[in-house]
């Protein structure tokens, strides 16, 4: 009877091992068939003179908002030469031209935008970005060879909060091949869209590094937030810090304010101490601290006075392009 | 007694099954290692590799592996994962797919080999496979070859160009994987099923004309069968009349279905619409100046240079789609050459 019941138990363990192994054969299918609503073929059609050596582009991209007719892509092909055209084949097999919207050079995103609207497409789930751990299984999606044929690369999550927090890495093999594609979790959810950033945010950088490891993915939080800001057609750039501050290694010399005179209520000498509820002892903190945000953003400023005692004050933050606000 | 039978099928089911999910590369390597050998030939100067990867396709010792500048050489020295050497001729080679045949020189004996299947691999996108090659000539002596893992990323038209003639092209589907095979010496390796089964041979270096990225692919099965299969044959002298394609000229165009393209400046000109003859099937239309073509018969155009190619194989054509942008909308635009009654 003992002798029963164990085999009867490692037959249940068996069964329980067979089922968990087939299913990990079939989970980045059934996780693509679940995003495959979602997902569009877009083709730019190039002028002579981009920079591409190709005259058209074929890129995947994610539908954000069926009932506007929002597309969601990577900057790949669109930057920095726009197309002369853009179309769109959606999974229902309807063509029509797209308008660029908006670019979010920070996080290299571009919201384009259809007269069409499509079909309401329920199922699709975007992960919250604070429940996404390290060694989490990942699949990246894209479709630039057949919409209803999406390609697959399966990896794994290597680092949350990469870049100043605005995007995850990936192991997965991310390349032209998925760029504007979503990284999906094992369930199908929506973990991010793939895009070429890198840390010099520089396009070539990007591309060379498609096999080596090395992908990113920008979470919901990230651009979701800022759709309605791209909608009405205003790029987005990533935050520089309008200060100068005392020579040293970056590591350990305090981001103490050497010029100019006066921007914003800081002055010279003035210490930066934190900036966006985080303390900061260096001037490596600050700018990693710095990262997260956009050029036009508002952001509390802990200051130690130069004349001593602490304050806090906002200060609103520009791009490289723009003159400081007090100008 | 049901009851103990049921539990008997199951039980063994669940054991055949698991065996099949469970096997990894330590089980199929004894299998598959043999059936793969090191091809080491001419090159090893200026950046040139001297060496690839090929694969037994027959008991008699013919081996597949990619035609490159490693065979320009009276024999080439096959090197099997035990370390036996083996010298090996080039038989014949296929410009298309960039393959060559080779036969092994075998003391006795026959060869464990993969056999070509000829269908398209019933693989999936997100199986697990296994690379096998001598990417970088990690492998050098009596060792076994490096062995990388991943899954079929899917399938893909690979457009296939002949590296003698340009003008010979066919688009094929192949099989892409999700692990980095364009690496040296990898040309020739396997790509098999998590079950050993060759799903594709790792084709040569080459970037996709979709994504401008290098294409992690393998050449299927079947399209090694088919090649094979003709290179067995005894070769076919093309005729003149097969290369012979005749591009429409402007003028051609313009009389027949009415509207000049843009002058072709360069490769790269885009299909604009630089005028339209007056009571012209085109005008008929609704074609218009400055039109910008986009699609001809279903067929994604982007260069003038590409409007001509597909006018081309529609020259027969009584009826011609196009799709052009026109101020950021897409327009259907049917030319039709039969006469309202």
């Amino acid at each position: 009877m003992l002798l029963n019941i164990r085999v009867l138990r490692s037959i249940a363990l068996l069964a329980v091992a067979v089922t968990r192994l087939f299913a990990a054969e079939n989970v980045a299918r059934e996780a693509v068939e679940r995003v495959r609503p979602v997902l569009v073929q877009l083709r730019y059609v190039a002028s002579e003179q981009q920079a591409l050596a190709k005259s058209t582009v074929v890129a995947t991209g994610v539908i954000v908002q069926p009932e506007q007719g929002l597309i969601l892509t990577s900057t790949y092909g669109l930057v920095p030469d726009p197309p002369l055209a853009i179309t769109v084949l959606d999974a229902t097999g309807q063509t029509q031209a797209a308008k660029l919207l908006g670019v979010d050079h920070h996080r290299q995103l571009v919201l384009l935008s259809c007269a069409t609207p499509f079909p309401p497409t329920a199922g699709v789930s975007f992960a919250n970005a604070r429940e996404v751990r390290p060694g989490q299984a990942t699949i990246a999606v894209g479709c630039v060879f057949e919409l209803d044929q999406p390609t697959i690369s399966t990896g794994i999550v290597s680092a949350v909060n990469r870049l100043g927090g605005i995007a995850m890495q990936t192991d997965a093999a991310v390349s032209p091949t998925n760029y504007g594609g979503p990284l999906l979790g094992s369930r199908g959810e929506v973990l991010g869209i793939l895009t070429p950033l890198s840390p010099e945010n520089d396009m070539r950088a990007a591309v060379e590094w498609y096999d080596s490891g090395i992908g990113f993915a920008v979470p919901a939080e990230q651009f979701l937030p800022r759709i309605s800001q791209l909608q009405a057609g205003k790029n987005i750039h990533a935050a520089q810090w309008p200060l100068k501050m005392a020579k040293g290694s970056p590591l350990s010399t305090p981001a103490v304010i050497t010029e100019p005179a006066e921007l914003q209520g800081l002055g010279i000498g003035d210490e930066i101490i934190g900036i966006g509820g985080r303390r900061v002892s260096s001037q490596w903190q600050l700018h990693a601290a710095l990262g997260a945000y956009d050029a036009g953003q508002s952001v509390p400023i802990a200051v130690r006075r130069k004349t001593g005692g602490e304050e806090s004050l906002m200060l609103e933050l520009t791009d490289a392009e723009t003159k400081p606000a007090t100008e | 007694m049901w009851c103990r039978a049921t539990m008997l099928l199951v039980v063994c089911g669940l054991l055949a099954s698991f065996a099949q999910a469970q096997t990894n590369w330590r089980e199929i390597s004894p299998d598959v290692g043999p059936r793969i050998v090191k091809v080491y030939g001419a090159g090893g100067g200026g950046g040139l590799e001297n060496y690839q990867t090929g694969f037994f396709i027959s008991a008699e010792g013919r081996v597949l592996t990619v035609n490159s500048p490693v065979l320009d050489t009276d024999e080439v020295t096959l090197v099997t994962e035990e370390g036996n050497r083996l010298t090996a001729r080039v038989v014949r080679t296929d410009p298309l797919l960039g393959l060559a045949l080779l036969q092994a020189e075998l003391s006795g004996g026959i060869a464990p080999h993969f056999e070509l299947k000829s269908e398209f691999s019933p693989a999936q996108p997100g199986d697990d496979v296994f690379a096998v090659s001598n990417l970088f000539n990690v492998a050098t002596g009596p060792e076994a070859l490096s062995v990388q893992r991943g899954v079929l990323a899917g399938k893909a038209p690979l457009e296939l160009v002949s590296p003698f003639d340009p003008t010979v092209k066919r688009e094929q589907a192949v099989l892409l994987v999700d692990v980095v095979t364009s690496n040296p010496g990898a040309a020739g390796g396997v790509i098999v099923s998590s079950r050993g089964e060759l799903l594709g041979m790792i084709g040569p270096e080459r970037r996709s004309r979709v994504t401008g990225a290098w294409h992690n692919y393998a050449l299927p099965t079947n399209l090694l069968a088919d090649a094979v299969t003709r290179l067995e044959q005894p070769p076919v002298i093309p005729t003149s009349e097969d290369s012979a394609a005749q591009r429409p000229d402007a003028a051609q165009l313009a009389r027949r279905w009415g509207f000049w393209l843009a002058p072709e400046i360069s490769s790269r000109t885009p299909a604009y619409i630089d005028d339209v003859v007056p009571g012209s099937a085109a005008e008929l239309a609704g074609l218009q100046p400055d039109d910008l073509v986009v699609f001809v018969a279903e067929t994604s155009t982007a260069s003038v240079a590409e409007a001509l190619a597909v006018l081309t194989s529609q020259r027969e054509a009584e009826q011609m789609a196009l799709l052009v942008e026109r101020n950021g909308e897409l327009v259907r635009i049917t030319l039709n050459l039969t006469k309202p009654e």
